[in-house]
């Protein structure tokens, strides 16, 4: 049970930086 | 401070400046794809891996698709050490019979995640808990893959100031497969081969059973020391073999070896600042970094070796005499090797914290408040001064971009660098950069000292024959597993965050301060007086870890595709000289001064409260 959770917490981390990547992204292409 | 002590410190940076130009050089071809003395080995295996990978040598990437290749490759890496260490009981060579239950899942997690991020902290006793395979595979094959991963960051957002008017920014997967085959690879060699003439055991045997001359029974580590060792400090990586690291006699067995540990810690940070002055066509913008870098870390090495020769004033007044003679070498000599001493102690921890890499010689904990101080700012400077093989560069680089706008503003002109003009969204992004990392460590560091786990303020133990009234607490407070010593017998429960540190006052403050400071800098040396194997600091420490690695080089993988889209505008008179003396200290006063605006109240409340009260007599 604890292994999934942290397995998710790495997984959950990772889809927030390539969600911050896309941010950068649309940011770059505003400007 | 002695003049032996001087002269060791003055060698060792005069073996760096020499080694820069052509370590910087040779980088600069490798990843130029030019020819190097090692082609006519290397270059058949690295088209080998190409092919087998289906890599196109010649294909460029856009920052975001080297930004995910980035991304995708540290989340395999990483899940795939976290498995390996929790099935390490069913692996080969574990002659010691390690198994999973001794790596709980929240110590994997954050072992998995300190050896992706290239911090190597390490909540855990090595040889008491990990096996050769996990010490190998799972472990130091991030040593590897972590450093290569920093050194194509860096070489991405040098191709960034390089480039005109272009669309991507290299490869990620060639720019590991180089920076692994072609500089890695060699000098970890060499290096292995040098610790194991020094004494650094390299076997697979079991632990020897030695019987001491009091006739007590005592059990010897030793492995795959010298090998794990050379790529633990040529990467800046820094988890040792050992829990007693680098002042460990097997991981660093004399003074020589000592000196080649702290030389290649420098060697690939230092020769990378050559690198970007090559590679954007300019060697001197190279060296004005260089040269901002060698003040902060002089700067810093000097008040460290002062305030250690110097020792605790309260000692001496107690009639112990703490100058230096021929016999003994004063000063503050707690938690340092007598086969080091002082000189070679507070230069250790200097090029440790200044690099990130966070191996260590001797227990910065034991320091004098100020020269404790010097490791903690080294790492508050965000990687700048040499910093982690990569991160050294890519670091120094968003200040860059902040001096340039801030010096840009002064002269009242658009700000330019290497011939890019710097516009809002260059500047935007190092800023939020800048302050990503400023706000994991503060964040983290005001939680933890606050947080009340049960039982709260006071700490509670369970001794074996009391297992039915630890199940009866759990049962009722479910929550205070979170601060629960791992593996503890009696089991310890610590309640509140601020219990785990072993002093009181402001140093206990200090070592909380240090840990997130070493996590957020993929540092990974420790303040050692914590004790940080609980749920609740595993789990924070990870995630302090990766958001100090990856929410940092993003944006500034965003600056490199930014800028290399950018036409080179020809210098003018209005020009501010990037390559001069006045901008490389310019450039550190910026480092240090923004560093000292988000940091000095938690330094005031920890070290500096701390040496004051130690110059009025105490130590409380």
């Amino acid at each position: 049970m604890l292994d999934i959770f942290y397995v998710l917490i790495t997984v959950f981390f990772f889809a927030v930086a390539a969600a911050f990547v896309r941010g950068c992204a649309r940011l770059e292409k505003e400007e | 401070m002695t003049t032996n002590g001087v002269i060791q410190l003055l060698l060792f940076f005069g073996l760096i400046l020499l080694a820069t130009k052509p370590m910087g050089a040779y980088m600069a071809r490798v990843f130029g794809g030019e020819r190097t003395f090692l082609s006519p080995v290397l270059r058949p295996i690295e088209r080998l891996f190409y092919r087998l990978f289906g890599i196109k040598e010649d294909e460029d990437m856009k920052w975001t698709t080297y930004a995910f290749a980035m991304l995708m490759f540290s989340l395999v890496g990483g899940l795939l050490s976290y498995g390996l260490l929790r099935l390490q009981g069913f692996l080969p060579f574990n002659p010691q019979h390690f198994t999973g239950a001794q790596m709980t899942p929240d110590l994997s997690f954050n072992t998995a995640m300190s050896f992706t991020t290239n911090t190597n902290w390490q909540s855990y006793v090595p040889e008491a808990v990990v096996s050769y395979f996990s010490n190998m595979v799972s472990l130091a094959i991030h040593n590897w893959m972590s450093a290569a991963t920093g050194i194509a960051v860096a070489i991405a957002l040098t191709r960034g100031f390089a480039r005109r008017s272009a669309a991507g920014i290299g490869n990620f997967w060639v720019d590991m497969t180089r920076g692994t085959l072609y500089v890695l690879l060699p000098i970890c060699l060499i290096c292995s081969l040098v610790l194991v003439q020094q004494g650094s055991p390299q076997n697979f045997a079991p632990y020897t059973q030695a019987t001491t001359v009091e006739g007590g029974s005592q059990s010897i580590g030793q492995g795959p020391v010298a090998s794990q060792e050379s790529i633990k400090m040529l990467g800046t990586n820094g988890g040792g073999f050992f829990n007693a690291n680098s002042s460990h006699p097997y991981e660093n067995p004399t003074p020589l070896a000592n000196l080649a540990e702290m030389f290649s810690i420098f060697l690939i940070g230092a020769g990378l600042t050559y690198t970007f002055g090559k590679m954007v066509g300019n060697t001197r913008q190279g060296w004005a970094i260089f040269a901002a870098m060698a003040l902060m870390f002089l700067g810093g090495l000097g008040v460290c070796y002062w305030s250690e020769a110097r020792g605790n004033p309260n000692v001496a007044n107690l009639g112990v005499m703490t100058q230096a003679t021929a016999g003994q070498p004063g000063g503050n000599m707690e938690g340092k090797e007598t086969r080091f001493g002082i000189a070679n102690s507070a230069l250790f921890a200097t090029v440790t914290t200044d690099a990130s890499c966070g191996a260590v010689n001797s227990m910065h904990d034991s320091y004098t408040p100020l020269g404790g101080a010097i490791p903690l700012i080294n790492m508050m400077c965000d990687e700048t001064i040499f910093g982690g093989v990569g991160a050294g560069l890519f670091g120094m680089l968003m200040y860059v971009i902040i001096a340039v706008f801030i010096a840009g503003l002064m002269v009242g002109r658009t700000p330019e660098y290497v011939g890019k003009k710097i516009e809002k969204f260059e500047v935007r992004m190092a800023i939020l950069a800048v302050l990503i990392l400023f706000a994991n460590v503060v964040c983290w560091t005001a939680l933890a000292s606050n947080v009340k786990f049960p039982p709260g303020a006071t700490s509670q133990t369970f001794s074996d024959s009391q297992r039915t009234q630890e199940a009866a607490f759990l049962q009722a407070n479910p929550a205070a597993t979170w601060n629960r010593v791992n593996g503890s017998n009696p089991s310890n429960y610590y309640g509140a965050t601020y219990n785990n540190v072993n002093n009181s006052g402001p140093h206990g403050f200090s070592e909380i301060l240090y840990m997130y400071t070493s996590s957020t800098a993929n540092n990974g040396s420790a303040f050692a007086g914590i004790t940080a194997n609980t749920p609740y600091y595993n789990a924070t420490g990870g995630l302090a870890m990766l958001v100090g690695r990856f929410l940092m080089m993003i944006p500034l993988l965003a600056l490199a595709g930014s800028l290399a889209a950018k036409k080179v505008v020809p210098a003018s008179g209005g020009t501010l000289a990037t390559d001069s003396t006045t901008f490389a200290v310019l450039l550190a006063l910026i480092v240090l001064i923004i560093g000292a605006l988000e940091y000095f109240p938690a330094l005031a409340l920890g070290p500096f409260v701390e040496h004051l009260k130690m110059l009025g007599g105490s130590l409380l």
